[in-house]
């Protein structure tokens, strides 16, 4: 089992790595071939920089070069562990990656788990317990859940928790400049910056697990072997939560690391409300200044990301469905 | 087959179960009376909707929203009314007084669960066992159904099993308690006609070596000839002929009961005999007046189209519910 699971990540990974080698040249080639280039957004609006410094600035940083040999040395120095050097703040790449990863993570789990956590209950009771009240309101919460602009959500929660009852920080993800006197207090503070945008994310997301749940348990719940499960004397606790909910599980798990993707582009817009200092920010704030090693790293980790969630899930499935297996 | 010596198992008395759909009330099973004894194999023949399977879910008390039993009683052992039974009793029942084998034996056991922890299941909340012994008792059962090797088959996974396996495996779920009664829901009809042979032997030879009472509920006239001790008849909700076996194939007494037996193909070819009767099958919302079959009915009379006909003793252990006889016409 344990020898099967470990080729089964080991195959996993090389059939990986064709997808990222293609992501890679596709988002090479698409910012490159987007107009303008990093020195005309930075400099172009000052009218005390010449051409002539722009155009000497692009040579040296090879952008005047075909655009296959530039990706050619981008990969060479990606494969010698180098993920380059931002245009804008000549910091390493990966430096900045790994400051925001972290940043990025707490938020998509905190919102995920927040979402799965509600989403069981909810949509267990309004499946066991369908056209009731639960059903009911949680149809109307996931209604707007489904159809609200996710930034939107989140300026009416900034408006509602931190201006109106000023209970909470409205950005970032702990107050800066702040000196803390313990370690609690400092993990309070940032407990206290990761609510609001967690609560946004995770809001979007109960809304949609919690109709998924619901419909696979209704399917579940329709099978003959919850019929089977009755027949046997079961009581009704159990027919649900250890027959249909074991089943109705399977789609759930599914969507949660299929919409890892999602979660952080849904991120990216969360982030900017929030002025969450994650990955999503860093992305967006490198495509406004075509920031090209910074786009790339950033872009290759949410894929590596991507990757990984999928191959969990993956893994987390063949382990409840015993007609999956690792071959 | 003298129905005074023996022990009446069931004793389902003017049973109504409805079900609420948006269409109207169906009439799934319409003021049925009918006892079940102790041993005897019942079939249960009739066309497709005309509420076989409501009838036999309402033995365990399974029939499902929008279905509601709305009337009558189902006396267990000639006391106990399990219509009347609270939610505990009635799952102490279940499994092991009455246990029910689907009709399609690919979706019936849980993909994800061993077959014997399927098993153990039942037999810990029904019997003293736990632990090794519900195991062994667990391969008893699946070694009962002639299933090979159960103390690796019972580890595997339903999808583990071939379809007619896995038919084996739930009867012996099914048998696992000891209920009474096992209900064989058309248990062969999604089978290959080999394993449907294989499947009907075992039942034939489990009801000879345990002494279970089989209600089967089937299409084929086939298979209730080869296994029933006693037939009943419904159409659209109501019971219209019930007797012994070997009376009814000789001279069948409803017109309906007729029509079915008549419409039997030659045998091996694969037809669904009972679409042969000429006529639509009466509708359960809107019922039409008097007897139900009596639009389809080469020997209706004035009579029929008026009042329902109520079932009645024509001597041998038979009934039928026709005018025919209650008049005379026919004996
Ligand atoms: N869940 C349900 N909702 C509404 N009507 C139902 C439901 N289940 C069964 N019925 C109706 O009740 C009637 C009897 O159904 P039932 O399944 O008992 O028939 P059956 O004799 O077992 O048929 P088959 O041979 O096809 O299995 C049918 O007319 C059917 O349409
Ligand atoms: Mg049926």
């Amino acid at each position: 089992m344990i020898m099967a699971l470990k080729d089964y990540v080991v195959r996993r990974t090389f059939i990986a790595l064709p997808t990222l080698f293609a992501i890679s040249v596709i988002v090479f080639t698409i910012i490159h071939a987007a107009p303008g280039d990093p020195f005309q957004f930075f400099l172009g609006f000052n009218p005390r920089v010449s051409m002539e410094t722009i155009e000497f600035l692009r040579e040296k940083y090879h952008l005047n070069d075909p655009i296959w040999v530039q990706y050619i040395s981008w990969l060479k120095m990606l494969l010698s562990g180098n993920m380059g050097y931002s245009f804008i703040t000549h910091r390493a790449v990966s430096d900045a990656i790994m400051i925001r990863v972290p940043n990025t993570v707490k938020l998509v789990l905190t919102a995920e788990l927040i979402a799965i956590l509600l989403a069981i209950p909810l949509g267990t009771i309004s499946a066991v317990k369908e056209g009731g009240i639960v059903d009911n309101i949680s149809r109307v919460i996931s209604l707007l859940g489904v159809s609200m602009p996710s930034f939107w959500l989140g300026i009416l929660l900034i408006l509602l928790f931190a201006v109106r009852l000023n209970l909470l920080p409205t950005c970032g993800s702990h107050t800066t400049g702040m000196v803390y006197s313990s370690t609690w207090e400092s993990i309070k503070d940032q407990i206290y910056h990761l609510i609001l945008p967690a609560m946004t994310l995770g809001y979007l997301r109960t809304a949609y697990l919690t109709r998924l749940l619901r419909s696979s348990l209704l399917d579940v719940l329709s099978k003959d072997y919850i019929m089977t499960a009755r027949m046997k004397g079961l009581k009704e606790r159990v027919v649900i939560y250890k027959h249909a909910l074991r089943n109705a599980l399977l789609p759930f798990v599914t969507a949660i690391g299929l919409a890892f993707g999602f979660l952080l582009s849904g991120a990216v817009l969360i982030e900017t409300v929030f002025a969450w200092p994650g990955m999503g920010r860093l992305i967006v704030d490198a495509t406004f200044t075509r920031d090209y090693p910074v786009i790339m790293g950033t872009t290759m980790m949410t894929a590596v990301m991507v990757v990984l969630a999928n191959l969990i899930t993956d893994i987390v499935y063949a382990f409840l469905d015993p007609r999956i297996t690792y071959d | 087959m003298d129905e005074e010596e023996k022990e009446v198992l069931f004793d389902i008395r003017n049973l109504k179960v409805y079900y609420y759909t948006l269409d109207g009330v169906v009439k799934a099973v319409d003021d049925v009376s009918l006892k079940i004894y102790k041993g005897e194999t019942l079939s249960l023949v009739g066309e497709s909707g005309c509420g076989k399977s409501t009838l036999s879910l309402s033995l365990c008390r399974l029939v499902q929203r929008p279905g509601k039993i709305v009337g009558g009683e189902i006396l267990y052992k000639g006391s106990e009314d399990i219509l009347k039974y609270d939610e505990k009793q009635i799952q102490q029942f279940r499994g092991s007084k009455v246990a029910i084998v689907f009709q399609d034996p690919t979706s019936s056991l849980n993909p994800v669960f061993r077959i014997g922890d399927q098993i153990v299941e039942a037999i810990t909340i029904h019997q003293a066992l736990k632990g090794k012994e519900a195991w062994k008792k667990s391969y008893e059962a699946l070694s009962l159904v002639k299933i090979p090797s159960p103390e690796d088959m019972a580890h595997s996974y339903p999808h583990q099993y071939s379809a007619g396996m896995r038919q084996r495996a739930m009867i012996a779920l099914a048998l696992s308690c000891n209920p009474d009664l096992v209900i064989a829901d058309e248990p062969t009809s999604n089978l290959d006609v080999t394993i449907q042979a294989q499947i009907l032997l075992l039942l034939k030879e489990l009801k000879e070596k345990l002494g279970t009472s089989i209600l089967l509920v089937t299409h084929d006239l086939g298979v209730t000839a080869q296994l029933a001790d006693r037939v009943a008849v419904m159409y659209a909700g109501k019971i219209v002929e019930i007797g012994p076996v070997e009376d009814f194939y000789k001279k069948p007494l409803h017109p309906y009961s007729k029509a079915l037996l008549g419409a039997i193909p030659p045998p091996h070819k694969d037809v669904d005999m009972l679409q042969e009767i000429k006529g639509e099958v009466s509708s359960l919302v809107n019922p039409p007046e008097g007897c139900r079959f009596h639009p389809r009915c080469e020997h209706a009379m004035d009579i029929c189209t008026k009042k329902d006909p109520e079932l009645i003793d024509v001597g041998n252990g038979r009934k039928v519910a026709c005018f025919l006889y209650k008049e005379g016409v026919m004996k």
